[in-house]
């Protein structure tokens, strides 16, 4: 086993860090030891190096289960930019020929990425199990639990393929589970003796703020107000694309000392990766966007995160808050909250369950299939038949497993009673439903919380937590003219003409 | 405007003899025979794919607006031909002294990859020139990264050299350019921790339409292989980003093996054969080597006599529809494989449609 600076020297020189943030060093440790490991690290504390390092440093093949195709290939790119490159995503966006390409060389990879559904396919077990699996990581593991707030089926059958590979080590990894999602995740993997390493998630340099205003009208002339007053690295969270996009529009043009600009799911990648890096390198000062903005970016000085929509859960809000700060100095939270805004969450909510009409009709169309002894059609082409959108059908396929009706896209019954089957999964709905809802309710009850935010906010995960370093929240007397963060003398965009700016570009090295 | 432009040129040309769909396929450069085909046959092979992204919805918003101000008119018996009008040619005719509808040389002169090897190569040495050999590149296309990995080991591994030789170049080449095109294109370059701009953000700093964009890099980017290939020695370096110079790059994989049978002077039949596929389809084939290839034999499937004759036929129509020129021939002894082969090799295009 390495000694302790043989940890560090080897993180220096593969990472380019010379010291473990907190916790990276105990969980690397049990994990070289090989044992099961369950590892819950606040958003931003480098949660990955947990199993880059020992997939580097270990004989053997790192299997990484990840739920976001977007982050899967953001973390590829990046290993592969430090010159780490047996690394490899494999979804659904790679084509099935390259896929079979890069399963004939499994072995020569030190760390695959795969996302949950892959994983159900025999091809791709048949292959993962004739290689040494050294490691394997379920990375946002409050995915397998019911209770989690990003519940994902295929999570609950990562215990299966665990057990097919031939039981090599675990590590559990999250950032945000209550003790009760703790609990599912031990279970569900099948992990007895597992060593709990859990960190507070709370963030003494984060100042948390709820702000209440009339209508959007009043949130524009406070974004304005802040902006103006504080020139700073700033996140703001919306909650569909349209809306931050015209946000941004708006600000742009009220605002012209300030740099902004827009992210979403719906831009082309290029775009997107330009958008980051220009934020990443200071190029741009605000970023407004959807939660598809955040996750896996480094960068450590961002000071303000504003919520102009607020998420439709405590745990989507922690981690978002999250990105301010990172370098422990002075940050700010704020939501402004209007109570006419509650609608928005419960809209998506119910876009993310089929309504009891949508299932009647999927359920109708599949019993044809079933009658017709076909097979269903494949998973890109069943969402216009089925009339339902990519989660809507996960979450029915999952049903469809769970009760052995079908596996893969064939059927594995020959008679079936899809009446109770449909009054069952539509019970189930309703529970799902029912507990999307009341983590709504949470939110809002916080959000309208007169008393100290910090405790409430973090109660359910944690007994404690730390003193502010600064001012605590809104329900404590905050004040925001109080609030003089660090104001890196942001580059102003001199406005070159093309001539100097490609001398610069080229010839100096730098530009700004 | 550049976009409009470019759709009212090619329904200029075209007239009525194809659904309004031709343009957009010409445009997005649909590799089908037909759309090559069409390509060469109107003129306008310089538009030829000079929209890969192009999106069906904004296309068809684009002729709605179209529509809406009169430029172009649905056909009165069939609704998905569309001609120009009159206010149309006068609305191009001014445009088009606005627009550098003029830059696009066409696919089968330029190299598609060109623009992003310069782009990876600018963010390359500005990078190892700060000592930086961790950036996410710009693209990941191994036809770009093995490119420019082949210039660093073969070409240069002294930054310094690079970026001056290529500022030098890029300068020359850019002061040909207008202002607003030149400043687009520097914006969009990526360097030391300095990442260029996206096309929504260079459509908003230069309130351009967003369509333009990329159809103007497009644009600036062939003009910019035109005129390296026009003066080669004044432009050592970028001269080696061209690399495709090869008009058989348009012919598509399958059709290539036919020629490659045919080559070896196998027959139509026989390449049925070997092949196992029908007739027909190796001489869909034989078309669209016709149309691209220099030296296809001609004379092989249509005697000269038979050229003759078709060739006035055509001119007899004025038109490109393959039915009417076979009414318009009297010899039983031609089929249409030979008549679209003779238009395939028909030095055609602006002289006839502008009649």
């Amino acid at each position: 086993m390495l000694q302790t600076n043989q940890l560090e020297e080897k993180l220096k020189q593969h990472f380019h860090y010379s010291t473990f943030r907190k916790g990276q060093r105990e969980i690397i440790e049990d994990v070289l030891a090989r044992k099961d490991v369950l590892g819950i690290l606040p958003t931003g504390s480098g949660k990955s190096i947990c199993y880059q390092l020992p997939a580097l440093l270990q004989e053997g093949t790192t299997i990484v289960v990840s739920p976001l195709i977007s982050l899967m290939i953001d973390q590829v790119k990046e290993l592969k930019a430090m010159n780490i490159k047996r690394v490899v995503a494999l979804n659904s966006f790679v084509d099935p020929s390259t896929r079979r390409k890069i399963y004939q060389n499994l072995h020569q990879y030190k760390l695959i990425y795969v996302s949950p559904e892959l994983l159900q396919q025999n091809e791709i077990l048949r292959h993962l199990k004739q290689i040494n699996v050294s490691l394997f990581v379920v990375d946002e593991a409050h995915c397998i639990s019911q209770w989690g707030h990003e519940f994902r089926p295929d999570y609950l059958k990562l215990s299966n393929v665990i057990e097919l590979l031939g039981n090599p080590p675990v590590l559990a990894l999250s950032a945000t589970a209550t003790k009760l999602v703790q609990d599912d995740i031990v279970n569900s993997l099948n992990l007895p003796n597992v060593i709990k390493h859990i960190y507070p998630m709370d963030r003494n340099n984060i100042m948390l703020t709820v702000r209440e205003v009339m209508d959007n009208h009043e949130k524009l002339e406070i974004l304005q107000t802040i902006l103006t007053d504080y020139k700073v690295p700033t996140i703001i969270y919306f909650s569909s694309r349209i809306a931050a996009e015209e946000v941004s529009q708006h600000l742009s043009k009220h605002l012209k000392s300030h740099r902004i600009s827009y992210y979403h799911g719906g831009m082309e990648a290029s775009d997107r990766v330009a958008i980051q890096q220009q934020f990443i390198n200071n190029q741009l000062d605000v970023i407004c966007c959807t939660s598809a903005f955040g996750m896996g970016i480094n960068k450590n000085d961002i000071r303000l995160v504003i919520h102009y929509h607020f998420p439709s859960q405590i745990e989507s809000y922690i981690q978002e808050i999250g990105r301010a700060g990172r370098d422990g100095h002075s940050s700010l939270s704020m939501v402004l909250y209007s109570r006419t805004d509650a609608f928005l969450p419960k809209n998506m909510i119910e876009n993310e369950l089929p309504s009891e009409e949508q299932l009647n009709f999927a359920v109708r169309v599949i019993k044809q299939y079933h009658e017709n002894n076909n097979g269903l059609p494949t998973d890109e082409n069943i969402l216009p038949i089925l009339n339902l959108n990519e989660i809507q059908w996960r979450f029915l396929r999952y049903q469809l497993e769970k009760h052995d009706i079908i596996k893969g896209n064939m059927f594995q019954v020959t008679k079936m009673n899809w009446e109770r089957f449909l009054e069952y999964v539509n019970s189930i709905r309703k529970d799902r439903l029912v507990l999307k809802e009341d983590k709504l309710t949470e939110m809002i009850r916080w959000l309208n919380e007169r008393r100290c935010l910090r405790k409430h906010l973090y109660k359910n995960f944690q007994e404690s937590y730390s003193k502010p370093i600064e001012q605590c929240c809104s329900s404590c007397g905050f004040s925001l003219e109080k609030w003089q963060p660090i104001q890196n003398s942001s580059k102003q965009d001199i406005q070159l003409n093309w001539e100097k700016k490609l001398q610069k570009l080229l010839l100096h090295g730098e530009i700004g | 405007m550049l976009f409009e432009a470019l759709i009212i040129k090619c329904i200029q040309q075209i007239k009525l003899e194809r659904t309004v769909y031709a343009t957009y396929h010409l445009l997005k450069g649909k590799k089908s025979i037909q759309t090559l085909h069409d390509a060469k046959l109107y003129g306008l092979e310089r538009y030829y794919g000079v929209y890969p992204s192009l999106d069906k919805r904004l296309f068809d918003s684009k002729i709605s607006l179209l529509l809406k101000c009169e430029y172009i008119v649905r056909n009165s018996k069939e609704e998905s031909f569309i001609t120009i009008t009159t206010e149309g040619i006068d609305w191009f005719n001014q445009t088009k002294k606005q627009v550098p509808i003029h830059y696009f040389y066409g696919h089968h002169n330029t190299d598609a990859f060109f623009f992003e090897r310069l782009l990876l190569v600018i963010q390359t040495y500005t990078n190892i020139k700060m000592n930086n050999f961790s950036f996410i590149p710009i693209t990941e296309k191994p036809e770009i990264t093995n490119w420019v990995r082949q210039l660093y080991r073969n070409v240069g591994k002294n930054p310094e050299e690079i970026l001056s030789t290529l500022y030098d170049e890029l300068h020359e080449l850019l002061i040909t350019f207008t202002d607003l095109e030149a400043s687009l294109l520097v914006d969009r370059f990526t360097g030391y921790k300095y990442y260029g701009m996206s096309v929504d953000q260079l459509s908003e700093k230069y309130e351009l339409p967003i369509e333009d964009v990329p159809l103007l890099f497009m644009g600036m980017s062939q003009k910019m292989q035109q005129l390296i290939k026009q003066n080669q020695s004044a432009y050592p370096l970028l001269s080696l980003f061209i690399v495709n110079k090869q008009s058989t790059a348009l012919i598509t994989k399958t059709a290539q093996q036919t020629y490659h049978f045919l080559k070896q002077g196998y027959n139509i039949g026989d390449i049925a054969r070997i092949r196992k596929l029908k007739e027909n389809t190796i001489q869909d084939h034989l078309v669209e080597i016709a149309l691209h290839e220099p030296e296809f034999p001609l004379s092989d499937y249509v005697t000269v006599q038979q050229q003759d004759m078709i060739l006035h036929a055509i001119k007899e129509v004025g038109t490109y529809k393959l039915k009417v020129i076979m009414e318009a021939i009297d010899d039983t002894t031609i089929n249409y494989f030979q008549i679209r082969l003779v238009l395939a090799r028909m030095e055609r295009g602006e002289e006839y449609a502008t009649n």
